[in-house]
């Protein structure tokens, strides 16, 4: 779903991290948000290539996990608060301010598994402020061994825990 | 300290692939003609699965995903 971005088309040179949404609002219906998948992205997030074969290959950003979990909360709290009395969205979730990390893992043993580590930020190039890269080199990394299949292995027990919201779940992240 | 990889060659640079087919375009970049893209070593591999190195790093990259979370709170 359309929502607060900039969707007008423009060459990748003039991609802009303040084309992406901040409060995901839809401009056409404004009781109505679309957080995580659901808002339409308004361009790749890396310039597109095509692959030898001619398959066009443009990176989409990633919009589960971690992000949509950022963005459900600051639509969450901007419906609250519009509940409330509030004429527009309070809080702001844009993916060129945030960051991310992943961790893709194989095996289930605890010392025969492995895992490829990863974070990224922000999400969103921005050459503005980062400008060799788009993004912050020290926050931005991967990594593969041992230690990110630990580190799966203590997510998925987390975030089970935070699932039954037993004591203490909110302070865990997403 | 972060070293910065070399630039990547243009992916529209010179083609060398056969021309026969007008929608034929090979790969210009491959492991063996990259200088930037790096094979692990025995080393490396060896440390992906050494256990006292890898409790390191367990602490370190939690440390570090904790900075993106909390750079990332709205």
């Amino acid at each position: 779903m359309r929502v607060d971005a900039d969707y007008a088309a423009k060459p990748f040179e003039r991609w802009a991290p303040g084309d992406w949404p901040r409060t995901y609002q839809s401009p056409a219906y404004p009781n109505i948000f679309a957080a995580g998948i659901a808002f339409a992205p308004p361009h790749a997030i890396s310039l597109p290539h095509t692959s030898p074969n001619g398959t066009v290959i443009a990176p989409a950003p990633p919009r589960t996990g971690m992000p949509s979990a950022e963005i459900g909360k600051a639509v969450a709290r901007s419906i609250a608060d519009m509940i409330g009395g509030a004429p527009r969205p309070t809080h702001t979730a844009s993916m060129a301010e945030m960051g991310a990390a992943c961790v893709a893992s194989a095996g289930a043993h605890l010392f025969t598994g492995t895992a490829a580590s990863m974070t990224v930020y922000p999400i969103v190039p921005d050459f503005g402020r980062y400008p060799l890269y788009g993004r912050d080199l020290d926050r931005t990394f991967g990594e593969i061994g041992l230690a990110g299949h630990w580190i799966k292995i203590l997510l998925h027990h987390m975030f089970l825990y935070k699932a039954r919201m037993h004591p203490g779940w909110a302070l865990i992240p997403e | 300290m972060t070293v910065p990889n070399p630039p990547m060659p243009r992916a529209d640079g010179p083609a060398s692939a056969d021309r026969s087919s007008p929608g034929h375009h090979e790969a210009k970049v491959t492991a063996a003609t990259a200088p930037y893209v790096t094979r692990p070593t025995r080393w490396t591999r060896f440390t992906r699965t050494f256990v006292p190195w890898q409790l390191w790093r367990f602490a370190r990259i939690n440390v570090k995903m904790i900075r993106i979370i909390r750079s990332s709170r709205t």
